[in-house]
């Protein structure tokens, strides 16, 4: 009895390890830009996972694409083929915050097809978090102070041409 | 002996910065503008805020100081830096406005590089940033390479006495005997180009994938950057934001364009082309680029980064004419200068930084005239040496016209070097008290007082302090080439002497 529930757990624990181990070998920990900037000759050729937020628009051009991911430190341009390109929702800008994308490819220092440029050529790309729009609402406080300073101005103004105009005439 | 100013002196002085001050808030109707047509109302109320406080300073000026006399060589000077200053500081508004700045300092900082055409820049999150605010940065680098006082002549300012204003931003060519109409002539090569770049460009980005409505913001402020030789750009990754040669080849032209000096663009234009090969403008920055290019090949040789000659060229192709141009445009990433380029290649961009482009042209730096001149000075020494004691030797040199080379045209030039060496080497001393390295600082400190905008990792938000003031300083000196920085420090003791004196005599 003791040794069947042993054994029992024995097999949860491999279970367990053996799903540990899949999930770490699908989802490894990305690499922050800046560490792939910095270490860029340990990373060279190498396969890396890169997340962050796609921003400014996706380049298409035939039947490749271009795309700057950013991490909130650098961008890094990925290149990628259409057939495998997600359909991204949102471009980070003014008015929207980009869709988060998993990036794995090949990562080159001085990319030898693309003039020497350090980007990431991508097997797999996927999307982990959708982005969404950012709203501005109109700040009343400072709507109020140019209100203010508008009248401040007319004031200023038509005090130096009434000066102006008697200067002129005198 | 400096000259006693008196109370018309400075009223002369309000008056006209008052008027610059009013020109420069009228300005900010073009961001306005981009603000009602993108959407972007919060920014309008930013740029309208600014836009009155350009008005009520300016009109308070001009209430004070109510009646202008004709302007002093001086006066003109200490105009342009005075004015240079406190444009600084209301372009800054905005910005700082924006949420996208840490402090106003770092807001004046980007405010005076737009200005200055360097391009370094503080901002956070480049890549989320508004049209509107876009617009304005690329506005004020417009005004900036073209010359503020050179639109104040053009549209805002007549009398007599206007050179000094000319001469004090830094400019002293006289393309027409008229400085007005020198500066018409400017501004009508300027939009020429404008016109034809923009287009291109514009085709360039379509093409890449860029969509239409985006392409053409991006052109815009592209060209405007390459041409006025300043490192902005519209994103965080510069010109690799593009991944693409035409755009490379696109801004190095304008680049090359912007740094040519105007007076040859008009003589090109009038049928002289003689003066691309006649001109010691011209040989000497044909010649330092070789010089610089040879060295940036040999640090790149030794780093053995770049697998084919393909990207090698290219790479150091484009930055050297980046920096050399006093562009600032990069395809690689800051910290990659060091990483990747190595100390020679390093030093070779500091030489081209350090000289730049040509005089009477939207570039920054000690410029390959004065170079040129300081060859020709040392060549007519050297044959002084070599003949007996009575001979006179007299050296010629071709700029748009042959001139003598005189010993007060060398004793200038030498001034001005010196001023540019002292600018380098104060931004290189304060980044070593910081504890940068010798190399970073020095790289940084003459991309800063060249005007050139490329940095190797210094300039960011969170250096100190002093540091970024020092960088200010350089920037406002190197962009007005120091003569009416003298002009306004010795207005300034001659007047603190006599209010000092007055003092004095009350008592």
């Amino acid at each position: 009895m003791n040794q069947s529930k042993i054994q029992n757990q024995f097999k949860i624990f491999v279970f367990f390890m053996f799903f540990v181990v899949i999930k770490n070998l699908v989802y490894a920990s990305p690499i922050s830009s800046t560490e792939l900037i910095k270490k860029a000759k340990e990373y060279d050729g190498k396969m890396v996972y890169y997340e962050g937020e796609v921003v400014g628009s996706v380049m298409k051009r035939g039947n490749i694409a271009w795309l700057n991911i950013s991490d909130g430190n650098f961008a890094i341009g990925v290149f990628v083929q259409i057939s495998q390109l997600p359909k991204i929702t949102y471009h980070g800008c003014y008015k929207a915050i980009g869709d988060r994308i998993m990036v794995k490819g090949i990562f080159h220092r001085a990319c030898p097809n693309h003039g020497g440029e350090l980007d990431i050529h991508a097997t797999s790309l996927e999307i982990i978090k959708p982005g969404n729009l950012v709203k501005h609402p109109i700040n009343l406080v400072r709507v109020r102070i140019s209100l203010l300073l508008s009248l401040i101005a007319l004031v200023i103004i038509i005090t130096h041409f009434i000066t102006k105009t008697k200067f002129d005439k005198g | 002996m400096i000259p006693k100013p008196t109370l018309q002196d400075i009223k002369t002085i309000g008056y006209y910065s008052g008027r610059l001050i009013v020109g420069y808030g009228l300005l900010m109707i073009i961001p306005i503008a981009v603000s009602f047509l993108m959407n972007e109302y919060n920014e309008g109320i930013n740029f309208f805020i600014s836009f009155l406080c350009c008005m009520i300073i300016g009109y308070i000026l001009l209430l004070i100081c109510p009646v202008p006399t004709d302007l002093s060589w001086i006066e003109g000077m200490v105009i342009a830096s005075v004015s240079w200053i406190l444009t600084m500081f209301l372009g800054a508004i905005p910005l700082f406005m924006s949420g996208h700045f840490i402090s106003y300092t770092d807001a004046c900082f980007d405010a005076m590089s737009g200005l200055a055409t360097v391009g370094l820049s503080l901002i956070q999150d480049l890549d989320h940033i508004s049209y509107t605010v876009n617009m304005w940065r690329f506005t004020i680098t417009f005004i900036g390479g073209q010359g503020m006082i050179l639109i104040a002549l053009t549209l805002l300012i007549r009398t007599s006495g206007v050179y000094g204003m000319y001469v004090g931003e830094g400019r002293e060519d006289r393309i027409l005997p008229n400085i007005v109409q020198t500066a018409r002539i400017i501004w009508a090569i300027s939009l020429s180009y404008f016109c034809l770049g923009t287009l291109v460009l514009w085709f360039a980005y379509v093409n890449i994938g860029l969509p239409k409505l985006e392409a053409f913001w991006h052109s815009m402020w592209l060209y405007i950057s390459s041409w006025a030789t300043c490192g902005f750009a519209p994103q965080s990754m510069s010109l690799l934001y593009y991944h693409s040669l035409t755009i490379e080849i696109i801004t190095a032209v304008v680049i090359i364009l912007g740094v040519m000096n105007f007076s040859i663009h008009y003589a090109l234009f009038t049928g002289n082309r003689k003066e691309i090969y006649k001109n010691i403008e011209i040989i000497s920055f044909i010649s330092i680029f070789l010089i610089v290019f040879f060295i940036v090949i040999n640090g790149l040789v030794q780093q053995q980064v770049y697998s084919n000659f393909t990207t090698f060229f290219r790479k150091a192709l484009y930055l050297v004419i980046s920096a050399l141009g006093t562009a600032g445009h990069s395809t690689i990433y800051p910290q990659q200068f060091l990483t990747d380029w190595g100390p020679l290649a390093m030093i070779g961009l500091i030489i081209a930084m350090g000289i730049g482009g040509n005089s009477g042209s939207t570039s920054g730096a000690i410029k390959s005239l004065r170079i040129g001149i300081l060859f020709k000075g040392m060549l007519q020494d050297i044959k002084s040496l070599s003949l007996p004691k009575s001979a006179v030797v007299k050296e010629k040199f071709h700029h748009i016209k042959d001139i003598v080379l005189e010993d007060k045209i060398v004793r200038s030039t030498m001034f001005i070097i010196f001023c540019f060496l002292f600018s380098y080497g104060l931004g290189t001393f304060v980044g070593v008290i910081y504890d940068y390295p010798l190399l970073d600082a020095l790289f940084d400190s003459v991309s800063t007082g060249s005007g050139t905008g490329l940095s190797c990792g210094i300039v960011s938000p969170q250096m100190p302090f002093l540091l970024k003031i020092t960088y200010i300083f350089e920037m406002w000196a190197g962009r007005l080439e120091f003569m009416s920085i003298f002009a306004l420090i010795s207005f300034v003791i001659s007047t603190t002497q006599l209010w000092s004196s007055k003092k004095r005599v009350i008592r």
